[in-house]
């Protein structure tokens, strides 16, 4: 594909993108190549895998990886394909083990990756250098905050620089207790859609919500609390997205993102002053870490129709969603969710409720989300609807604030309208146009 | 990135080979056009078609053919493609005939091939020369000991040539009676691999039994053990086999285990230097290149085919193809064989126990499945596709001073990836070759 070609698919000054970028085929294996084989991407959370020899089956981009930590304590990521002949080595979607054997010749490797043996070894004479013929390790491992990411390019910018100021409203998410941990194992579906709706819809798409979800406001449901709020969209350089929404100044209905009062003294000694003020007034907050990790907080107001206690105002959830690319065509939604583990057992059983009715595999948004999104990807299959551009240009001309109180810029909300999404498809034009030598 | 990336798709010197070939459409198209049209191809066993009018419908790569024999007796390779409209004009598996009849149109050929008819011809108005419109022939059809080949090209090795010292171990599987034949239609399913790994694994992977069919040896089935002779055969055009002894000082039954009822068929059909090479075998398996593997195995316990385990051992004979249908897909074409004078017993334990470790759904061959589709799929993905695999086990090997046939035998001391590396290679010249 010409870079000529893939200028043409994503106008961000006017904030038009090509429906081809949806199922497109050619665009597709080269997103692997260059987004997926490049990027840094989320492979799995510290508490997934706590002790040595513990270890989960991941995806990076269509890759198989073992994502363990290795007798010394050390994360790795290892690539799930047999040195030998190719075959994946691990089955299991996770488990704790000393050795991983390839079920075709036996080829057995340690938890960190070393080929420790190889039947008939000496019937390869000498010519065997069992050293170089480890699974092949991602050269780059790093977490924040207990989120582990993973990426094949040795030369990546660090995890940190990567995640600019999202790093610190991920401190916000996953660093404000002791213990924000995953509850079980992550949930799984496969959706008949592109992973770049499900994306982009997280870095960004507030409007929806009225529409695609009006069912909450139809029912009578759950509230949105009418109001003047302050929120912001806070954008980063590598592709990533932050919303974060407040409560109205007088609406206030659950501080904290409706988090349990238990924790608050807990929040306010781990985090920082300014992180602490701007949380008190937050109802949500979602976002998208290129190319493929979500984020949503939500307090869910009217706690008793969530299967809450009848007499509390609001609760919230949190939870990480990948969008794992398996086609043009079609995802591999995985999704978890996390808790405080200090949160008293009521709440996080209210919480998980609350999370499972609304964004499970059959919860009411989720249900909603992908109604659209498989409807969008299989539509614009067809050679006409082909050559439309699709509209990308609510709040074209947005300025940034100049009050904010973390790190990067921010802009205000609402009155952007589409601007995260802008940037997710400008940064992903970015990405596909870099050159290919830098594979 | 950190791994040894080869730039070339297959190093036999070294013993590597490139994940992209079990994975990559390009090369796989490619393939076909180079390997596939290119090679001497099986497409039946003479006892499918005793008579004339008699055929089948095979594949030679994706190309359909009907293998008939004609009126005349003689065996040709048809492609099965209406020269009017391009449809298939025999939509059968096997059967019959006088004649094919295209649905379409109703264009009719002969057995032979030839277009005997064209409804409204006259309105052709003397346009259509029928001579030069019967179904394309492969040029070249050849048999040996029953086993039908045929090529797209009109010149090239002989059948004969082209086997080379496969074509003495055929003696032992399918000349050593006075009729070897197929029992049935041929078996045959579709499973997501690519039909390289399968072809490969027959043609010299003996190491993959104890971790892939552990079970044999978990459950104390397995019975070969011990030092013993064997041999692998490579050969110029890409075959290789597997020639494994029995253990030195294993009493077992002469003759790969076959009844003594065909004894004496197999001490009048093959020399005696052949007749005790077979009985010292426990097990002949390998491929033709590309795509037609043998097996003769007789190490199977009554056990593992739900036998009484008093009862004597057991051995079966098997043909199996592996058609390419895209790069991640193949279609298995799998035919036993007995030989006709055989005691009918005798032919239903060798059809259980056939059918328990080989059949769609054997114990062996859902092993094998596991892991080619697995591999095929595990492949693809950009990062697990620039890999180089590992074939380097006994890149030194010793010539076989006592080997009984012709060509070059090398001696099976352990385990070796040298016979894969034959086939690789093998392929590797054809996809280069100008």
């Amino acid at each position: 594909m010409h870079t000529a070609e893939i200028a043409g698919l994503v106008d961000v000054e006017a904030g038009l993108v090509s429906p081809r970028i949806f199922n497109d085929r050619t665009i597709h294996g080269l997103e692997l190549e260059r987004i997926f084989a490049r990027s840094w991407l989320f492979v799995a959370h510290e508490s997934e895998i706590p002790a040595p020899g513990d270890f989960v089956s991941r995806l990076m981009g269509t890759d198989g990886v073992i994502v363990s930590r290795g007798a010394e304590g050390q994360i790795r990521v290892l690539l799930n394909a047999c040195r030998h002949r190719g075959r994946r080595v691990c089955m299991q979607d996770a488990g704790k083990t000393a050795q991983f054997k390839c079920p075709y010749h036996g080829w057995t490797y340690s938890v960190s990756g070393e080929l420790l043996g190889v039947p008939f070894f000496e019937s390869y004479q000498g010519q065997l250098d069992m050293s170089e013929l480890g699974l092949l390790p991602a050269p780059r491992v790093e977490t924040c905050h207990g989120l582990i990411f993973a990426s094949w390019d040795e030369s990546a910018v660090p995890l940190s620089e990567y995640l600019g100021p999202l790093a610190w409203v991920f401190g916000m998410l996953f660093d404000r207790t002791n213990a924000v941990e995953v509850v079980g194992p992550p949930i799984r579906w496969v959706a008949p859609a592109n992973w770049k709706l499900g994306a982009a819809n997280f870095a960004g798409d507030g409007h929806h919500v009225a529409v695609t979800h009006g069912f909450v406001n139809s029912l009578g449901i759950k509230r949105t609390p009418r109001g003047r709020a302050v929120s912001y969209v806070v954008p980063a350089e590598h592709g990533h997205l932050g919303n974060l929404g407040g409560w109205p100044a007088d609406a206030n209905d659950g501080p904290f993102l409706a988090l349990p009062q238990e924790i608050w003294p807990e929040m306010e000694q781990r985090l920082d002053a300014k992180q602490f003020e701007l949380m008190r007034g937050l109802r949500v907050i979602v976002g998208n870490i290129f190319p493929n990790l979500s984020f949503l907080e939500t307090a869910a107001t009217g706690a008793h129709e969530w299967a809450g206690p009848e007499d509390l105002a609001s609760m919230s959830f949190l939870t990480l969603r990948l969008w794992q690319p398996r086609g043009p065509d079609w995802m591999e939604v995985w999704t978890w969710q996390l808790m405080d583990r200090s949160a008293p057992d009521w709440w996080k059983q209210a919480s998980r409720e609350c999370y499972l009715r609304e964004f499970g595999p059959g919860g009411m948004f989720e249900q909603d989300d992908m109604a659209n999104w498989s409807s969008i990807t299989q539509n614009l299959e067809s050679p006409a609807a082909r050559r439309i551009s699709l509209q990308y240009g609510m709040g074209l001309g947005a300025l940034p604030l100049e009050e904010w109180p973390g790190p990067g810029l921010a802009y205000a909300k609402p009155g952007v309208g589409e601007i995260s999404e802008r940037l997710f498809y400008g940064h992903w034009q970015k990405r596909m146009l870099s050159g290919e030598g830098q594979r | 990135m950190t791994a040894p990336i080869d730039e070339q798709l297959v190093d036999e010197v070294s013993g590597q080979v490139s994940a992209r070939i079990f994975v990559d459409p390009d090369i796989y198209r490619d393939e076909l056009a180079r390997v596939f049209a290119r090679s001497w191809l099986f497409v039946a066993h003479e006892s499918e078609l005793p008579r004339p009018g008699m055929f089948v419908t095979r594949s030679m790569g994706e190309d359909p053919v009907i293998v008939c024999r004609g009126a005349d007796g003689v065996v040709r390779g048809l492609l099965n493609v209406c020269r009017h409209r391009g449809r298939r004009v025999c939509n059968e598996d096997s059967g019959q005939t006088a004649k094919f009849f295209c649905p379409y149109h109703g264009w009719t050929y002969g057995t032979q091939g030839e277009l005997a008819s064209v409804p409204f011809f006259e309105a052709y108005q003397g346009q259509l020369p029928l001579s030069e419109m019967g179904l394309v022939q492969a040029p070249r059809v050849a048999t040996h000991h029953g086993l039908i080949f045929a090529s797209w090209e009109a010149t090239g090795p002989t059948l004969r040539e082209f086997l080379g010292p496969i074509g003495w171990v055929f003696d032992l599987l399918f000349g050593r009676s006075e009729a070897v034949e197929v029992v049935g239609p041929p078996m045959r399913w579709i499973a997501p691999a690519n039909w390289k790994l399968a072809a490969a694994n027959f043609a010299g992977d003996g190491h993959h039994i104890f971790t892939t069919h552990g079970f044999r040896t978990a459950m104390g089935l397995e019975t070969i053990r011990g030092q013993r002779l064997s041999y692998v055969l490579p050969s110029e055009y890409g075959h290789a086999c597997t020639l494994s002894g029995w253990p030195t000082g294993v009493e077992d039954l002469p003759y790969a285990r076959l009844p003594k009822e065909i004894w004496p068929e197999i001490e009048q059909r093959l020399t005696r230097e052949q007749a005790d090479f077979l009985s010292s075998l426990a097990i002949i398996v390998g491929n033709v290149f590309p795509n037609c593997s043998f097996l003769q195995s007789s190490s199977h316990t009554p056990e593992e085919w739900g036998g009484d385990p008093a009862a004597p051992p057991i051995s079966f004979l098997t043909l199996r193809q592996w058609q390419p249908k895209g790069p991640d897909k193949m279609e298995i074409w799998s035919w036993q064989l007995v030989d006709r004078n055989a005691p009918p017993e005798w032919k239903e334990t060798a059809r259980a126990c056939f059918t328990r470790e080989f059949g769609m759904a054997g114990v062996f061959e859902q092993d094998d499945m596991a892991n080619w589709s697995d591999i095929t799929s595990n492949l693809k993905s950009p990062i697990a596709n620039r890999l180089a695999l590992q074939y380097r086990m006994g890149l030194k090997m010793d010539e076989g001073q006592e080997w009984p046939g012709p060509g070059t035998a090398y001696l099976k001391r352990s385990f070796e990836e040298f016979n894969e590396r034959v086939f690789y290679a093998r392929w590797h010249q054809l996809m280069t070759q100008v």
